[in-house]
């Protein structure tokens, strides 16, 4: 196996998974609303209501959780790029990508922090 | 049917979401995912003027769908370009450390500068990147199309590269853009990195670095499901269409098109600074 196939490989896949199912939980959500207004606004559910609101069929709970799904792809992708670089040993990489998820995790957490 | 309603910057009209805007919405998606695909961009630099222009809505949910939109474009558009091997994932990863304190630093200073200074200085970048762009003699390979003609290449000037790639975050954080207008650039002119190669890195770049500023837009509440949602999917739309025909795009016309978005910007960004109006900016 060539050096670079498993990152290439990895990453791609898992690009994929969070961009079809971003999409689709997001065309779902569109569908249900033609079908049915939601009673609730288009702003963002806290975490805590939207997995209720999700139950309920909540269109713009189910767009909301298409918009997380897409939002932590990058992360996702992160975390499996140093897996890929585990998995092929290639050291300074590992370092690199740990390096960037730190970042992102920081900011993540401080943004959280501080609104 | 009766969807929302949007308050928007001009009080006395209100923005109706309904399905004609959302296609429309979805419409200017499509278009700024096709061509951010295809030029390493996000598509913010369309988008967030549209939409706050066009369609009147806010500039922080505009910033806020916009880098959304961002990560869309990258994610799609890279599943096709990493998998093809066109994407440069060990210089990307390497340009991911600046470029994510960059729109860390571009968040946090954002209400410290001032704006007019601020665009002037982007404007000049972007000229000099056009100009830099416009001499730069095509050498023959790059001719070619498709991605086995991508000559091995050394990467050099990692510093300014870097260097680069944490302006390009700090812009990112500041105007709601994936800043590939920076990284293309810095990647083919200092890095001397084949273009198709910049362009997908870059496109591979961009989601990461919008997606730390975008967390920052939605715990504050920035973003209105209804125009997000229906951008992205205009985006996945255009973003898989660009990506998978760049291919049988000449390189050419890519850096053509590219320079001409560049000098488009520039004199935006130059009047916006002036505060003279000029077409959508001022």
């Amino acid at each position: 196996m060539q050096k670079e196939d498993i990152v290439h490989r990895y990453i791609s896949s898992i690009l994929k998974l969070g961009t079809y199912l971003s999409g689709s939980v997001l065309v779902l959500g569109f569908i249900l609303l033609i079908f049915s207004p939601s009673k609730t606004s288009a702003t963002l559910f806290p975490f805590s209501e939207l997995f209720s609101e999700i139950f309920k069929l909540n269109p713009y709970a189910f767009i909301n959780l298409g918009v997380v799904i897409l939002i932590f792809t990058p992360v996702l992708r992160v975390i499996v790029a140093i897996i890929s670089f585990l998995l092929e040993k290639d050291k300074k990489y590992i370092w690199i990508s740990s390096g960037v998820l730190l970042i992102l995790i920081g900011s993540i957490i401080f943004s959280a922090l501080r609104i | 049917m009766d969807l929302e309603s949007c308050p928007t910057k001009n009080e006395n009209r209100i923005l109706d979401l309904n399905w004609l805007n959302l296609i429309l919405m979805a419409g200017v998606g499509v278009v700024a995912g096709f061509y951010g695909a295809v030029l390493g961009l996000g598509g913010g630099i369309l988008l967030v003027p549209v939409l706050t222009l066009f369609f009147k809505i806010p500039i922080h949910t505009a910033i806020g769908t916009s880098l959304l939109c961002v990560i869309a474009t990258s994610s799609a558009a890279a599943t096709t370009y990493v998998q093809n091997k066109l994407t440069d994932v060990r210089l990307g990863m390497t340009l991911e450390l600046a470029t994510t304190l960059g729109a860390i630093c571009g968040g946090v200073i954002a209400g410290l500068i001032n704006w007019n200074i601020l665009s002037i200085l982007f404007s000049f970048l972007l000229l000099y990147s056009a100009l830099s762009m416009l001499s730069k003699k095509e050498k023959k390979e790059e001719n070619l199309t498709g991605q086995n003609s991508v000559s091995s290449y050394q990467v050099q000037n990692l510093p300014a590269g870097l260097g680069l790639s944490f302006l390009a975050g700090n812009f990112s954080g500041l105007l709601g853009i994936g800043g590939g207008i920076i990284k293309v650039p810095a990647m083919y002119l200092f890095m001397k990195i084949p273009l198709k190669v910049a362009t997908a890195t870059s496109n591979f770049m961009i989601g990461v670095t919008a997606c730390a500023s975008a967390f920052i837009y939605y715990f504050r509440g920035d973003i209105n499901l209804l125009i997000s949602g229906i951008s992205i999917l205009g985006v996945f739309l255009g973003a898989q269409i660009g990506s998978r025909i760049i291919h049988k795009i000449k390189t050419n016309y890519i850096r053509i098109a590219f320079i001409l978005v560049l000098f488009y910007l520039c004199l935006e960004m130059f009047f916006k600074g002036m505060k003279i109006h000029f077409l959508f900016f001022g």
